[in-house]
């Protein structure tokens, strides 16, 4: 009888969780969804950025909040959770890759006549809502 | 090899065959766990294990190839333990790689680390790739249990210390997948902490592996008695012998060692030099007499020998 109640609970808790798997293990995607998205703006943010961010925005029923300030500051606020997103004219080989979870690509940027593919950055770990933002922006193919 | 029973030369082609899937195998598992890894800390420790579950299929066919090969004069008594030496390398090369997987999951605890996994497109599905990665892990246990399985029987039979440990590491292939299965779904409930800390298990794994491995080669490396497959234990075999020859040279001892597969048993004065100076010097030493410290003969029947003394 033993097994069967552990296997219920765990049925259960696995129906519970399917709502949300992967999940956020710090909560991202409930905090931003119908409330408030804070996107730190490295750059002013072009016609790519401007369309993916309106895009999350939209798929999350958030209204957006845009702060500037130089990358560190930002960076650091995306690490600690003050940030949600961070944007502008961002590469996909930034060295801040690996302190962040960058998205998929939402368009081009020429650098030294190469093309390099420009990304959003989020936090680290957030899953749920790495995948809520990679599905919003999915349309844009750069 | 002549000095190999016949049934026991069939075991031996019958593990070298087993190496050679096996190897196979684990090239397609390292492949496909290498395009799921992702960030995973406890996916790329799993990955670097079944990298260097690599070395003992390797090592073992290297070592059949060696240990055959004929004595020379610079290596008059053959190559009977080159499976040893390489088979103490691999260890090392396993401990240390063990310690150091373990000193990054602990630095990524500290660090708090969160691991990020998102979705991957898969012929035009949005999948998520913790799912692929639990699918690849899945995978990379299968083929190795059961060649395990298949291996450690032979191993038994043939006192291949080398086939052993790699049996032996194979059939617990499992709990190595099992943990980075555990740590990936942990991911997906929110636990971040789930992967670093899959990953150390692993890692210990990996090190008490590598300290075994390196146990074994080490006794036989230094001349020490033959051990058994599986503890490190004197094998039996050394007290029949002792009991045997010992009650017939009194005040001698009868030492046996282990050269790779095989035992040699000499019989010898208790402490090391049998030889006085001024025979060493009879029998061609100069001034490096004090080196030559024993003259041996093998005995082609030691129970007459034994009568004669």
């Amino acid at each position: 009888m033993k097994i069967v109640r552990t296997i219920a609970v765990l049925v259960l808790a696995l129906t519970i969780a399917a709502c949300r798997f992967p999940a956020d293990p710090e909560g991202t995607t409930d905090e931003v969804e119908g409330a408030v998205l804070k996107v730190g703006e490295l750059s002013e943010l072009g016609e790519a950025d401007q369309q993916a961010v309106a895009l999350v925005a939209y798929n999350l029923s958030a209204e957006v909040r845009i702060s500037r300030g130089d990358p560190h500051t930002l960076f650091n606020a995306l690490e600690e959770g003050r940030l949600h997103l961070i944007a502008g004219a961002l590469p996909m080989d930034t060295p801040f890759a690996k302190d962040v979870a960058l998205t998929r690509p939402v368009g081009k940027l020429e650098r030294d006549g190469d093309q390099v593919d420009q990304v959003l950055a989020v936090r680290q770990g957030e899953n749920a809502f790495l995948i809520r933002v990679d599905r919003a922006i999915k349309g844009m193919q750069p | 090899m002549k000095d190999i029973p016949a049934e026991i030369h069939d075991t031996l082609s019958r593990a070298e065959r087993l190496e050679w899937w096996s190897i196979g195998f684990l090239i397609s598992i390292i492949a496909v766990m290498y395009f799921v890894m992702g960030s995973s800390q406890a996916m790329k420790t799993a990955w670097i294990e079944d990298t260097l579950s690599l070395i003992p299929p390797i090592v073992f066919l290297i070592s059949r190839k060696v240990e055959t090969m004929a004595p020379s004069r610079a290596y008059p008594f053959g190559f009977h333990r080159a499976g040893s030496l390489g088979f103490f390398l691999s260890a090392a090369a396993l401990a240390g790689m063990g310690a150091f997987l373990i000193y990054d999951s602990i630095h990524s605890l500290i660090l708090r680390e969160h691991p990020t996994i998102g979705n991957v497109e898969v012929l035009g599905f949005d999948v998520w790739l913790g799912w692929l990665m639990i699918a690849g892990l899945a995978y990379s246990v299968v083929p190795p249990v059961i060649l395990g399985r298949k291996k450690l029987p032979l191993a038994k039979k043939s006192m291949d210390k080398i086939l052993h440990t790699d049996a032996q590491m194979n059939a617990a292939d499992w709990k190595t997948g099992l943990a980075a299965i555990v740590g990936i779904v942990g991911i997906g409930f929110g636990f971040w902490w789930a992967d670093a800390a899959a990953a150390g298990f692993i890692a210990i794994d990996i090190l008490r592996d590598g300290l075994r491995s390196m146990r074994i080669s080490v006794a036989e490396l230094l001349d020490g008695a033959p051990r058994q497959l599986d503890s490190a234990d004197v094998h039996p075999l050394v007290d029949r012998v002792v009991d045997n020859l010992g009650p017939d040279h009194p005040g001698m001892a009868v030492k046996l060692r282990e050269t790779g597969r095989f035992v040699r048993a000499s019989i010898e004065d208790d402490p090391g030099r049998t030889l006085t100076l001024e025979k060493a010097e009879a029998i061609g030493a100069e001034e490096d007499a004090w080196r030559l410290i024993a003259v041996n003969r093998a005995l082609k029947d030691p129970d007459r020998e034994r009568n004669q003394s």
